[in-house]
């Protein structure tokens, strides 16, 4: 397998190839393992058993014509990958309220019967498969591992796509393709920070320096009260093609926040666990405690931000204002894993 | 000697053509679009339907609320095949229409009417399982291979597939394009029935879907200046309402597919365009459920119409 001849220190971000980015993260002992995948004939109810056994977001689908010539989707190593589903594309395209506006609306989750549960879990996976072209899972970005990250972090990172499939044509029809996510960007950078423009991405500025999660005066943040159930705050994730939703009290304090890594753990066994309330919920999928939301103010340094998010795996961080006399948190906006990699290439 | 008009009223009750009827017809439509030129100039008062991917009853349901053809002149946007269940009876109709009614219905070609992609998404298949045999998937890719490229009605109002093309800058390079052929993986023919319009960008930019390019406003603008024209008419991208109006109302997507691939619950839209260039977006939803037959045999699903192919685009 061909190495990248030039070290990666001081290549600029952009002009860096994902093979380098990827050997740099294999050094750093962050190695992706291999990609798992489902056939688009395996059932709702299995994809969501594959991402909680593999404690993965998302999972490609892959045709079950092994190596078609003419098949649908990206072909690497006798696969056709023809779709990469996030737990919340699979869990919408059950649980998610119907937007229809013609044709036959679907019942909603809540007032299912069990066995109408089991049976929209069992439907398959490419049910879950958008049409809409607005929804992220409704195209696969995919580049060769040899192209430059230039046009995926602008067009692509930058703009809310969260992972790329990567392809090789110089490795040959048998090497099996590799995800690339935005955390993976980060982690580079946070590991050789001269690969973007110094004095445009100054580490030691702040929050509030940089304009970081300040949201467009047209958008406002989409919140949830505590009082939810855990499906009603899924279903304000789904309706606003969000990932996350911080749960605040009704002074705007952050309690906690509901995420597509909370939903991971959901399978057909335990999926009636959408029913509880939004925090019973959460402290149901993290042994019984509420798991802590990681947080900055506007002064905290960037770096401090971009490390958080590093050693945390975490894909995002709330901005909020410091503790007041009660310890509360007022929630002021989000910086998001898009918003560091718009940052990264302005 | 081919009778027209009972070849439509055959199609309008869903019965297919006779294999050796499809191949005449394709065989003297492809005289006929011989004639077009890759624009053809058309005028006022037309119906622009955009894409229909083989839902034949909401087709049938697009003529009842906009008129039958030869009484409203209709201009089809392409993409009349794959995905719906029908796409041989969709096709075959607009078939017909068009070599009874060369002159009051037009049909452009979308990214869909190509033998690569026809095989992946369904038409293929449907025309093997209908007639046993590829040859009518064969007479209609190559009928397909002469649909003209682009319209422009009344001077003013450019329609095409999908978009613009960093390769062309004026009518008369389209003009001079060979069309007559597969279309290409790149090169402006792709670009035309690929491209989609980016709120986000004011230049060309890559498009996510492998081929084709994103266009922003500057690019809108100077085409429509340096061409006269006042607006850009195009399909290919679903809209929830049936239609979507972009960069200050230089730009409409309509969407003719109601309830998209029988699950998406979108609206679809009709654009009615006046003689004195008045729009009106005839909204409509998916025809009823007592009104359409699902087929008892759908490729792969048990003729539930919630189950879809394992294919995307």
């Amino acid at each position: 397998m061909p190495m990248s001849p030039s070290p990666t220190q001081g290549a600029p971000l952009r002009q860096t190839t994902f093979r380098a980015l990827l050997d740099a993260l294999a050094a750093q002992g962050r190695a992706h393992p291999p990609l798992v995948a489902v056939p688009s004939t395996a059932s709702i109810k299995d994809a969501l058993a594959v991402l909680a056994k593999h404690h993965i977001l998302s999972v490609p689908v892959v045709s079950p014509r092994a190596a078609s010539t003419s098949g649908a989707g990206i072909a690497a190593a006798g696969r056709q990958y023809i779709c990469l589903l996030s737990v919340v594309d699979l869990l919408g395209a059950v649980v998610g309220a119907s937007t229809a506006k013609s044709g036959r609306p679907r019942t909603p989750w809540g007032s299912r019967s069990p066995a109408d549960r089991a049976a929209a879990l069992a439907q398959p996976v490419d049910l879950a498969m958008p049409l809409d072209n607005a929804r992220e899972a409704y195209r696969v970005w995919e580049r060769d591992i040899d192209d430059t990250l230039d046009d995926t972090l602008r067009s692509g990172f930058a703009k809310a796509v969260h992972r790329a499939l990567l392809t090789s044509v110089a490795d040959g029809p048998t090497a099996p393709a590799k995800l690339v996510t935005q955390s993976d960007i980060v982690r580079y950078v946070i590991a050789h920070p001269d690969s973007v423009t110094p004095g445009a991405v100054d580490l030691d500025k702040t929050v509030a320096d940089l304009a970081l999660g300040q949201l467009p005066k047209d958008r406002t943040l989409v919140t949830i009260s505590p009082d939810v159930t855990a499906l009603d705050a899924f279903q304000t994730m789904w309706n606003a093609g969000v990932q996350a939703v911080p749960i605040v009290d009704a002074d705007g304090a952050l309690v906690a926040a509901m995420s597509a890594a909370a939903l991971r753990g959901l399978t057909a066994a335990n999926v009636d666990a959408l029913d509880l309330p939004v925090l019973e919920f959460l402290k149901a999928q993290n042994q019984g405690q509420l798991p802590a939301v990681a947080t900055c103010t506007p002064t905290t340094p960037l770096r401090d931000v971009i490390t958080a998010i590093v050693q945390g795996a975490l894909h995002r961080v709330y901005l909020t204002t410091a503790d007041d006399a009660s310890g509360k948190r007022k929630c002021l906006g989000v910086i998001t894993l898009t918003d560091l990699i718009r940052l990264f290439v302005a | 000697m081919l009778d027209l008009d009972a070849c439509i009223s055959r199609l309008l009750q869903r019965q297919l053509l006779a294999e050796v009827v499809v191949r005449d017809v394709c065989a003297k439509l492809k005289e006929a679009l011989l004639k077009e030129s890759n624009i053809q100039h058309i005028s006022t008062p037309v119906t622009v339907v955009g894409d229909v991917h083989g839902q034949f009853y909401d087709v049938l349901e697009i003529f009842k609320i906009g008129g039958h053809c030869p009484d409203t002149n209709y201009l089809f946007l392409g993409d009349y095949v794959d995905r719906g269940y029908y796409s041989v009876e969709t096709i075959s109709l607009l078939a017909c229409l068009k070599l009874r009614y060369p002159n009051r219905i037009w049909l452009l070609r979308g990214n869909h009417e190509s033998r690569a992609v026809t095989q992946t998404y369904g038409f293929y298949t449907e025309c093997m399982r209908k007639y046993n045999s590829a040859n009518v998937w064969r007479y209609f890719t190559d009928m397909f291979d002469f649909l003209t490229l682009s319209v422009v009605i009344d001077n003013v109002i450019f329609c095409v597939h999908g978009g613009l093309s960093p390769s062309l800058h004026t009518l008369d390079q389209i003009r001079v394009i060979d069309r007559f052929k597969e279309i290409p993986h790149d090169g402006p023919m792709a670009d035309l029935v690929w491209s989609d319009p980016d709120n986000a960008i004011s230049d060309f930019g890559i498009s996510p879907r492998g081929a084709g390019y994103t266009f922003g406003v500057n690019v809108v603008e100077k085409f429509l200046y340096l061409n006269d024209c006042r607006h850009i008419l195009r399909a290919h991208q679903l809209c929830m309402e049936g239609y979507q109006v972009l960069f200050d109302d230089l730009v409409t997507t309509v969407w003719s597919a109601p309830n998209y691939c029988y699950r998406c619950g979108n609206m679809a839209s009709i654009l009615e365009i006046s003689p004195a260039i008045d729009r009106f977006f005839n909204v409509f939803g998916a025809a009823p459920d007592t009104d359409r037959e699902t087929p008892s045999t759908a490729g792969g699903g048990a003729g539930d119409p919630a189950s879809t192919p394992d294919y995307f685009l």
